[in-house]
């Protein structure tokens, strides 16, 4: 089959309007094999883009779709990109009999991590069986328990260390580093930060090393983790990447990329990678492996504008150096640039705000920070040609947090009584945090409220607030701790109010199970082992009421599941230095009649501190992501790759305590710098760790503009706008004012 | 108002994009029909699972046999091409996903259970290795189909030869391992395991363009039934299932049917308990995390009566 052809079935699809390419998402087809570097702005098409280039390599190239490896940022994505060839290769083979055969479910399409996951159990590698991937929380809670180089009191040389990565140990920023370095539980949440990009980053260990002090130390603690997770087999996410690259240079691997001369299994011969601009160097090297066999046939689609990933190891120099990288791997091999830079999705007034918001800032106008662009984003919304032109750009302002929030709420009540919008979840607002706090979503989550709309906020960091949350707790808590006695002074707080909640809530049910069972505790023998586990008291605990009541209401019941897959992630950890028995047996301390105190102290130094400290959110339902009815309010990592009609931008709003204003540079960059010199393949650092920083709230706030398709609305404190707030820019009100933004203001 | 700058655009719409949701044979469709409820509050809700015995059980069966007849392609080792493994090497596998399994926190209800285990994969591996484990084509296949509204997938423990046949995918066997006795004929539970070997045909057509020649269950604690001889245990360990095209069909159907319902529970937010005395039986009931206010256990007083409270 032509191209032409492929495009012709294609436009003839039911329900899609035809099939009009524009000339750059044309030459993106027309590549036909080798590297390929897509920079593609928002609402270029580019998820259409790369659908398109699948079948063409498919259709017209006869690639076996088993061949193929798309790697895509989350896992919606990936199944977006599934259905969606699915859809077309069904039209297709009901217009083309001869493709019926072609099934393109075999193409591997998938995050990276979960693609290794998979290929590494498909292939058996023995270094990769049965190990439990860990999320962020479990890993924190194992680094916590496991590893001398936090567990240990401070000496000289972890001192110095500590005191070298000072900008990324937990603990309140405003709190001096020798103060926050003496809490273990920050120096486990340092070690994290630092473990993942030793891997990320690619850093060469022995050189490390070899750099003498505190960096000997660090590679020791490195070490010591790198076999305590292979004791106890576990994985990080990051180890997972590290295991890959192993699996690639092994037997096992050869077979998965080279293939056994089989349609079944023919190897790997199309890399092609969304949003490169959040890769990190260990994923640019497991591309650049698979794509190792000539021509070299993988193709790079992302955009380093909207490069907002740097807090966890993401390098947008990976994808401004691509071309280099290419030169560097391959040799003198042609690479070429494709700009798509046509928006579809926003009234031109928007596109010009993103290109002028982006552009203002001198700090990117420096050589290498930005790829090699053909030019700016180009308004092509069919938005623009029904309604023409309108002040698609507003600015909101108040005087305080609560009227900032008033208007906001009135703006979106006005649109939903007057039939601009029919939904409440048309409109979205966007912050850097969406916390249910005073400095950030509660005044807007209120002012919604009291004009009737619900919101729909699950990163609100308040999961530990629900009454069903603290009720469950504190009941067993009240079972395994009465009268509290071993709770640490720190988190006696927390810990009253989950048994308060137990107190007022719980059955009389309930409470009589709860004083039988700690009878049948008060009665036991010195470390007698207990008839039950951990799970199965909580899930008892469950079955009284209020929780079956409870349970009834899908987000309660789904908040009590989320507590069994916690303490399932707490009880299934092997103990530090006694891994025969697990941490779900529960049995009676030295003295009987009590439950073993070093597993109550365990339980409150390593979960319940830990929860205190990171907080958790809700779950959010794949499936459900914006429930209708309600005003999705979301951090603008949540709203990558997304649009909403309407997008309401917020910054942090005035409270007490001092905030890190994000155009200063944080441990991410510190981190970044500190590393450079042992990377394997040294970067080129675009700036200083200030002009770094001063990079990523640029480009977060364009992701968070250029989500909105018909109106954009930015709040801000009066006083802010002039003072510059970090997600104004440097235009400030002068600019502001000269490009004639309508504004609702309220002065102070 | 702001706002009136918009009033010439009425309903603004998001454009939404929700996948496609993938169901299992076995960890969806027969978990659904074993218990509705069971499978809304884990499934649904996600409440993890405490039963880790039954997990051990099962996964240590499938991954020591799966590492068996890689010893026997060379994928562990290419120095083992065509060699069966031996009563050690079973046991190294074993103790291998044993520790593995121990580490995450997933054991046997008690050691015997486990030691039993490695018996029952030794054991298999003698009697059944030396005629199977050459037949062997792959193992671990997975397949999946797309059916407009969802996505059917499973995996099949090994594809393999028929005796005297040649590779090609009409003359493949399906084989599928169950660590369990053979229930008896009338269970229910045989018509939910014959079931899922006509889906699994089903979607190897999807994907082969040909049925499978057979789908063997073979229930290897058969194996340990030492009131017979090891002929006869073989005999009853294994269940051919014959593949009827039109049962398929039946089957396909089925599935179909269960997916409404399952779609039907999810919109009601609702999922029963079953009705008392059609429950999905004692062993399951008895291993369940939310038996404990379960209308189904509670109202039958056998059930009621074999799960009192329990206490610390």
């Amino acid at each position: 089959m032509e191209l032409n052809e492929l495009l012709e079935i294609i436009g003839q699809m039911p329900g899609r309007s035809a099939m009009t390419l524009t000339s750059a998402q044309h030459n993106v087809l027309d590549v036909p094999s080798g590297p390929l570097l897509v920079i593609a702005g928002p609402g270029s098409g580019k998820t259409e883009v790369l659908i398109l280039r699948c079948l063409r390599l498919i259709y017209v190239d006869k690639v076996n779709p088993r061949s193929m490896f798309v790697s895509t940022f989350t896992d919606k994505a990936a199944r977006e990109l599934q259905d969606r060839l699915s859809s077309y290769a069904a039209w297709i083979s009901s217009q083309s009999v001869e493709t019926k055969d072609i099934d393109v479910a075999h193409i591997r399409i998938g995050t990276l991590h979960s693609l290794c996951n998979d290929i590494m159990h498909e292939f058996r590698f023995s270094e990769y069986q049965n190990f439990r991937l860990m999320d962020e929380l479990e890993q924190l809670i194992f680094i916590n328990e496991h590893l001398d180089i936090v567990r240990k009191n401070l000496n000289i040389e972890t001192r110095k260390l500590w005191t070298k990565f000072g900008s990324v140990v937990g603990g309140f920023p405003n709190i001096p580093v020798p103060s926050r370095i003496r809490s273990r539980l920050n120096r486990a949440i340092g070690f994290r930060n630092i473990v993942g990009r030793l891997i990320e980053y690619r850093v060469n260990i022995q050189e490390m090393r070899d750099a003498g002090d505190e960096w000997v130390t660090l590679a020791d603690g490195y070490q010591d983790y790198v076999e305590q997770l292979e004791n106890t087999y576990r994985s990080d996410f990051a180890h997972v990447q590290a295991k890959f690259i192993d699996f690639i240079n092994s037997p096992r691997g050869t077979m998965f990329l080279y293939g056994d001369g089989t349609s079944d299994n023919p190897g790997i011969s199309h890399i092609l990678v969304d949003e490169y601009q959040d890769t990190n160097p260990i994923q640019e090297e497991i591309y650049f492996s698979l794509a190792q066999a000539k021509p070299h046939n993988i193709t790079v689609v992302g955009d380093d504008d909207q490069a907002i990933y740097r807090f966890r190891g993401g390098t947008v120099d990976c994808l401004v150096g691509f071309e280099s990288a290419c030169h560097q791997a391959w040799g003198n091999i042609d690479v070429p640039t494709v700009s798509l830079l046509e928006n579809h999705r926003s009234h031109k007034r928007i596109v010009q705000w993103c290109n002028d918001f982006i552009t203002s800032y001198p700090e990117m106008s420096v050589e290498g920070v930005r790829s090699q662009r053909a030019g700016n984003l180009i308004p092509a919304s069919e938005i623009t040609g029904k309604y023409g032109d309108y002040p698609s750009v507003s600015l909101i302002t108040g005087n305080s947090n609560q009227s900032l929030a008033r208007h906001f709420a009135d703006t979106v009540r006005g649109m939903l009584d007057n039939g601009i919008i029919s939904d409440p979840s048309d409109c979205a607002l966007l912050m850097r945090s969406t916390r249910d706090n005073n400095a950030w979503a509660q005044p807007y989550t209120t002012a919604l409220e009291d004009v009737g709309i619900s919101v729909h906020n699950p990163r609100n960091n308040a999961f530990l607030d629900q009454m069903e949350v603290k009720t469950a707790l504190g009941a067993l808590v009240s079972v395994l701790d009465p009268g509290s006695t071993e709770v640490p002074r720190q988190l006696q707080k927390i810990v009253s109010e989950w048994t308060d909640a137990y107190d007022y809530n719980a059955s009389t049910e309930l409470k009589q199970y709860v004083r039988r069972a700690r009878s049948e505790i008060s009665a036991k023998i010195p470390r007698q082992m207990f008839q039950i586990g951990t799970s199965e008291l909580f899930y008892i605990i469950l079955s009284f009421e209020p929780f079956p009541s409870w349970q009834q209401d899908i987000t309660l019941s789904i908040r009590l599941a989320k507590l069994t897959q916690l303490l399932e992630s707490y009880t299934s950890m092997p103990r530090p230095y006694d891994q025969s028995r697990t941490r779900n047996w529960l049995a009676a301390s030295a003295d009987g009649h009590e439950v073993s105190r070093s597993w109550i102290r365990s339980f409150y130094w390593g979960l319940v501190s830990i929860l205190n400290y990171e907080g958790m959110n809700d779950d959010e339902d794949e499936y459900d992501l914006f429930p209708t009815g309600r005003v999705p309010i979301m951090t603008i990592f949540q709203a990558k790759g997304l649009q909403f009609p309407f997008v309401f931008v917020a910054e942090r709003g005035k409270a007490r305590g001092r905030s890190r204003d994000p155009r200063e540079p944080s441990g991410t960059h510190e981190i970044e710098s500190l590393l450079h010199p042992f990377r394997i393949t040294p970067p080129n650092l675009a700036g200083t760790d200030s002009e770094r920083a001063v990079h990523d709230v640029a480009r977060l706030y364009y992701v968070a503009y250029s989500r909105a398709q018909y109106g954009l609305f930015i709040l801000a404190h009066y006083d802010a706008v002039d003072g510059g707030s970090p997600h104004l820019g440097p235009l400030g009100r002068q600019w502001l004012d000269s490009v004639e933004i309508p504004s609702l203001n309220e002065r102070g | 108002m702001i706002w009136q700058n918009f009033r010439h655009i009425q309903d603004a719409t998001r454009s939404t994009f929700t996948p496609r949701r993938r169901y299992s044979v076995t960890s969806d469709i027969l978990s659904f029909r074993r218990c509705s409820r069971q499978y809304g509050f884990e499934s649904e809700h996600g409440y993890e699972p405490s039963r880790t015995s039954q997990l051990f059980y099962g996964t240590i069966v499938h991954q020591v046999l799966d590492r068996a007849h890689a010893h026997y392609g060379g994928l562990l080792d290419s120095s083992t091409t065509g060699l069966l493994p031996n009563d050690q090497d079973i046991e190294s596998y074993f103790r291998e996903v044993q520790a593995s399994l121990r580490a995450r926190g997933v054991r046997g209800a008690r050691i015997e259970v486990e030691e039993q285990a490695l018996r029952v994969l030794q054991l298999f591996n003698r009697v059944e290795g030396p005629e199977l484990y050459p037949r062997v084509v792959d193992t671990e296949h997975r397949m999946q189909s797309d059916q407009d509204r969802f996505v059917l997938h499973g995996t099949v423990d090994v594809l393999a030869q028929s005796i005297g046949a040649d590779q090609s995918f009409e003359s493949l066997e399906i084989w599928d391992y169950k660590g369990l006795r053979r229930p008896q004929d009338n269970d229910p539970r045989m018509n939910d395991l014959r079931f899922q070997m006509l889906v699994y045909a089903s979607l190897y057509f999807e994907r082969h363009g040909v049925y499978p020649s057979v789908a063997n269950l073979y229930f290897l604690n058969e194996l340990m039934d030492e009131s017979r001889t090891i002929a006869k245990r073989r005999e009853r360990a294994l269940l051919p299932v014959q593949i009827d095209p039109l049962e398929v069909e039946v089957a396909l159907t089925a599935f179909h049917g269960t997916v409404s319902d399952i779609e039907s529970c999810r919109s009601n937010q609702s999922w029963p308990a079953p009705s008392v005395g059609d429950g999905p039986g004692e062993e399951t009931c008895t291993a369940c995390d939310h038996r404990w206010n379960c209308p189904t256990v509670r109202e039958d007083p056998y059930l009621a009566g074999r799960m009192p409270l329990r206490y610390p």
